[in-house]
């Protein structure tokens, strides 16, 4: 029955309709109602209307049921893609609430829409299984993040950065596009598992190589690894804060898992080999590359750092670098840990961009000089700030800690030849230690300079000072008590078998 | 149509037609020139023609930017009505869940409208 | 082989009108090459007979994306009459033999590979009618859901684009939309 069929397809995707709805309402609310009022209240009002219709939809995406594989080819619904669903939702609910800090624009109504569609965009991306779906939707995704970069329209910055995004987005869109269409050529399919399937007794035909490079570009534009980074310090710089939060965590989660998809699920059998003398051709040895440059690129040229977003910036595409082991690894316990390291690093780093856009709301920079002296300017930022910045680095008692540990011992562990992937491990752990010193030079900043005659006190609003020190200890306490998240995500994978 | 004829001869003819209908006065005008009126350059000829007055400003003028928001939303509802020919040429051997599904479609679109109305998009200043 | 013949005849006019679009000087001749360009690509889909997708080439790119170029040219008035610097020749060089390598690695590994067999499994007429109900099928192998998100993701470049091209109360500075 076909009826039976579009309504089984909407209850399917029930949190993705409430989040449509609600993005809708925030548009016309803010529109027609709140029209007259002040912008802060226009921005609470979308801000509550928007994380109200997330919590929602959370609440509905724990009732699923697995799909029929027969009802679409094109989604799957299982535990896992659900889970990821429900953490690019908190995010963008803390990208919401930090968003209350910062006045950047008149159109309150359609940023919020815009931040609901950009969500949107992701929780499809995490769902496709195929390449049609999974285009359309990282398209979604893509357009709605341009137009938030170019939000703050006073700022030159700001339309630049948009720029530079649309035109890279847009070449990396059709690197993606053009390799999708070959592997269509070469199996007459676009449903991932079907694709997999076809091409398992010809990983090596040059064609598919090809492919496999040119799609890997395309969403290694996505995660910001080197060497297709360009546009992320310029665009982290620019955008305005709140959206370059969104940017670095929640674009970043469904990248990652759809890089995932794309590579254990659909380039099963293609993996190739990146042990140390044992290359060869397959989509490892290509995301090694990818991994090295990251690694190397991003922490050399974040010690030149002087602007903190900047820093977040190239430590965003380090740690790329990181997690791209992890799914070189391609087994259970490398994608758990891929998605653990991607959760936490997506918490830290909404929490991190959460302290800049207070400090640049009110000193109008985020030069490190803005910094100074933050602890006795404003102790809890400052606290927040230091939770985030170790988790970053990877200091033991935070959640950044079990995630490197985690990536570090899948990659090292995947392989029983030689030396395995113990190679990249080793330069990972080095450019850990790299990483350690620009976090240092700015806590440094933050705790150890004297803040300069008449500087003023620093007072975030409550709702986000709130969303940051919740943030905070949601960091330390992944970091305690790391299992909390592995464990639902190890039952979630054994389920859907990714 | 006959099987013989290629289905894509009339489009080669429109083409044929369309190239050469415009060339032919063209031409003509052309060789009038040759024999009639050999080019005289001067300032007053080269000079743009307006109504026999003196030519003022420049021949590109700026466009207000009120038509590029209506060029966009142009393109919006141009990309979709380009969705909803498929739609109506199919429609009688579709169920109903497909209509819902296009109503859907159109809906959003709708409401895309009803906003920009809303903004005073629409509204020429 | 008449197929043969058009095929080249309109692969050539693409080639010869893309290289115009970038060497053009200036910005409205380019655009002017980009029509041609899509005007090529529509023919293309003919011959391939994919008769719909031609006609979509023909409304949305020629009739809406040039059109909204056009206009983006215009706005800025002395567009127009500005001539771009070229690249020094030693960037240029660099570009065309990084395209060189790149394009011959593609077509080594295209050439290396018979596509006919894969290409043979795809048996859709491609009507329009077919195409119809393929769009709206929820079912595997129907297009509905991938259909709702493109109505997504034209209300957000819609408000996108309006919001960001649209002069606020101060300035009145705008980016290109993307559709």
């Amino acid at each position: 029955m076909n009826t039976v069929n579009y309504l089984g397809l909407l209850r399917l995707l029930a949190p993705e309709t409430v989040l449509t709805i609600t993005g809708l309402i925030v548009l016309f609310f803010d529109a027609g109602v709140m029209r007259r009022q002040s912008i802060p209240r226009r921005q609470q009002v979308a801000a509550f209307l928007l994380s109200a219709g997330a919590m929602l939809a959370i609440g509905w995406s724990r009732h699923y049921s697995l799909a029929d594989p027969n009802s679409t080819s094109m989604l799957v619904i299982d535990p896992l893609t659900q889970l990821m669903k429900q953490v690019i939702l908190f995010l963008t609910i803390f990208t919401a609430l930090v968003s209350l800090e910062s006045k950047f624009t008149p159109h309150v109504g359609e940023y919020f829409a815009l931040l609901a569609l950009a969500t949107l965009g992701m929780m499809f991306l995490v769902s496709s299984v195929d390449l049609l779906m999974l285009f359309v939707s990282l398209e979604l995704t893509s357009l709605s993040l341009y137009i938030l970069t170019a939000f703050q329209k006073d700022k030159l910055e700001s339309s630049e950065a948009a720029l530079k995004y649309f035109l890279l987005g847009g070449v990396s869109a059709a690197f993606l596009l053009f390799g999708m269409s070959w592997v269509y050529g070469l199996t007459g399919e676009t449903n991932l598992i079907r694709i997999a399937g076809q091409l398992r007794d010809r990983a090596t035909d040059p064609v598919l190589l090809a492919a496999m490079v040119m799609m890997l570009i395309g969403l290694g534009f996505k995660i910001a690894a080197a060497p297709f980074h360009l546009w992320a310090p310029d665009v982290y710089q620019g955008a305005p804060t709140p959206s370059a939060a969104l940017i670095a965590s929640g674009s970043k989660v469904a990248g990652f898992f759809v890089l995932a998809r794309m590579t254990l699920a659909g380039l099963a059998g293609a993996e190739g080999s990146g042990v140390w003398n044992g290359f060869a051709p397959g989509w490892v040895p290509v995301l090694a590359v990818l991994a090295v440059l990251s690694m190397t690129l991003g922490n050399l040229a974040a010690i030149a750092q002087t602007r903190v977003k900047r820093l977040l910036a190239y430590s965003a595409i380090a740690h790329a670098g990181y997690m791209l082991p992890a799914l070189m690894a391609h087994n259970t316990m490398g994608t758990i840990a891929l998605l653990y390291y991607v959760t936490t690093y997506a918490l830290t780093m909404v929490g991190a961009f959460g302290v800049v856009a207070v400090v640049e709301q009110q000193t109008g920079s985020d030069a490190y000089d803005a910094f100074t002296g933050l602890s006795r300017r404003s102790p809890a930022l400052a606290v927040c700030l230091l939770v985030f910045l170790l988790s970053l680095a990877g200091l033991p008692p935070f959640a950044g800690f079990f995630a490197k540990f985690y990536v570090f011992t899948a990659a090292a562990s995947a392989s029983t030849r030689s030396l395995g992937l113990l190679w990249l491990v080793i330069l990972a752990l080095a450019m850990s230690v790299v990483s350690l010193y620009y976090y240092l030079q700015l806590l440094k900043q933050a705790f150890a300079v004297d803040p300069p005659a008449g500087a003023k006190i620093i007072r975030p609003l409550p709702a986000t000072l709130f969303t940051l020190v919740f943030l905070a200890l949601l960091v330390l306490l992944l970091g305690a008590l790391p299992h909390l998240l592995v464990n639902k995500l190890q039952a979630a994978l054994v389920v859907s078998g990714l | 149509m006959s099987t013989e004829q290629h289905p894509y001869i009339f489009l080669a003819v429109f083409l044929a037609v369309a190239v050469v209908f415009p060339l032919i006065p063209i031409a003509l005008a052309w060789l009038w020139a040759q024999t009639f009126s050999p080019a005289k350059p001067g300032p007053d000829k080269n000079s743009t023609y307006e109504c026999g007055l003196v030519s003022r400003g420049e021949v590109w003028i700026r466009f207000r930017p009120e038509y590029y928001l209506y060029a966009i939303l142009f393109l919006v509802f141009d990309v979709e009505t380009i969705f909803l020919l498929p739609f109506a040429v199919a429609f009688l051997k579709l169920p109903v869940g497909a209509c819902v599904a296009m109503m859907g479609f159109l809906l959003l679109l709708l409401e895309g409208l009803l906003w920009a109305w809303q903004k005073g998009v629409l509204h020429w200043k | 082989m008449p197929f043969k013949f058009f095929f080249y005849l309109i692969a050539l006019f693409v080639l010869y009108s893309a290289y115009f679009v970038v060497t053009a000087r200036n910005l409205f001749r380019s655009a002017m090459g980009l029509l041609a360009v899509l005007i090529g690509i529509a023919g293309m889909y003919l011959l391939l007979n994919a008769q719909f997708l031609s006609a979509v080439q023909v409304v949305v790119y020629i009739g809406g994306i040039v059109v909204l170029m056009v206009f983006a040219i215009l706005l800025i008035a002395d567009v127009t009459q500005k001539v771009f610097e070229q690249s020094p020749r030693w960037r240029q060089g660099l570009i065309g033999a990084a395209s060189l390598l790149w394009f011959s690695l593609l077509a080594g590994s295209m050439l290396s590979y018979r596509f006919g067999a894969a290409a043979a499994a795809v048996d859709k007429s491609g009507s329009i009618r077919e195409i119809g109900r393929a769009l709206l099928s929820p079912a595997a192998g129907g297009y509905a859901l991938p259909f709702e998100v493109i109505s997504l993701l034209l209300i957000a470049a819609l408000v996108g684009a309006v919001t960001v091209a649209r002069a606020d109360a101060d300035n009145g500075e705008g980016k290109e939309g993307k559709a």
